[in-house]
């Protein structure tokens, strides 16, 4: 199963990847972005920063969900990466039972939208109209949505702090 | 208790402090000695560290260059008979990786974590390289 699902506006980054795996004894990492699944390049700089012994996957948001669905991701453990909420929300939609939580890390620092209509969540959260809605539809979801950055960081709700918004 | 010094020429041990703490949100393991960048004398602070090391501690001293005279003046001062394990010529890999573990620093491990992190500098290339693409590698 998803063990985590990591919404991080820098996908899969060298040491940061690798202490997750670590942490969550995860052994296959599953990056569900339409972009870097359609572009050779980007998804060429991810399989470099794929840290030795980790299995990797890029796949669309629609195959993500396939993968999340194949039986054979029930028996595995998978630590899934997304680069905003509003794909997150998506796979977690669509595999309904098979992702255990969502980490709400980094997101919307680059996403190139309008910066005056951002709000910030919490630092390294900077979210758009869009993504604010799709962050309060994901807290309505049945499994926990936190935020933490590191390992040893402790872990916030969303919904905590999408209520002082 | 971690703790590691990093010495340096000019400010390259600060710097380390910060990668630390942008990626992993503490740097209170890490003591830096810029070597050379005022009229105050490492010897001194590098002192200082290695005193201040218990022998229940998990202690490192990385220094930028090998024969470069931080790395002499850390050499001369012996921290192996304290339990220090001093690595030289260090890169960001092994630090960041003898931060988040949970290992003791002993010389073999030390030696292991230098083995892994040499591996990541290379001539960037890019192509396809290791990854697996189909779902059935994935999941096999």
């Amino acid at each position: 199963m998803i063990v985590q699902l990591r919404v991080d506006d820098r996908l899969v980054h060298g040491q940061v990847t690798l202490m997750w795996g670590k942490e969550l004894s995860t052994k296959g990492i599953l990056v569900a972005n339409d972009a870097a699944a359609q572009n050779e390049t980007q998804s060429s700089t991810l399989k470099m920063a794929c840290p030795s012994g980790q299995k990797l996957l890029i796949r669309t948001i629609d195959d993500a969900i396939k993968i999340a669905n194949d039986p054979r991701a029930g028996e595995m453990r998978i630590f899934a990466l997304t680069g905003n909420i509003a794909d997150a929300l998506k796979l977690v939609k669509g595999a309904p039972g098979r992702i255990g939580s969502v980490n709400v890390a980094n997101v919307g620092r680059f996403d190139r939208s309008d910066d005056a209509a951002k709000v910030l969540l919490t630092t390294g959260v900077t979210l758009n109209p869009d993504e604010v809605a799709a962050a309060r539809e994901l807290c309505e979801q049945d499994l926990p949505v936190f935020h933490q950055v590191g390992v040893t960081d402790g872990k916030v709700k969303v919904s905590d702090l999408l209520a002082k918004l | 208790m971690k703790k590691i010094l990093v010495a340096t020429h000019g400010r390259l041990a600060s710097g380390v402090k910060s990668v630390a703490e942008v990626l992993l949100h503490d740097d209170s393991a890490i003591t830096v000695v810029d070597c050379y960048v005022d009229e105050s004398d490492p010897n001194e602070q590098i002192a200082e560290f290695i005193d201040g090391v218990r022998p229940e501690d998990d202690a490192l001293i990385v220094t930028d260059l090998l024969g470069g005279s931080v790395c002499n003046m850390v050499t001369a001062m012996q921290p192996e008979k304290h339990g220090i394990v001093h690595v030289t010529g260090f890169n960001i890999a092994l630090i960041l990786e003898c931060l988040i573990t949970g290992e003791a620093f002993t010389p073999e491990y030390i030696d292991s974590v230098i083995a892994q992190a040499s591996t990541s500098m290379r001539r960037v290339v890019l192509r396809a390289g290791g990854a697996t693409d189909t779902d059935d590698d994935f999941f096999g």
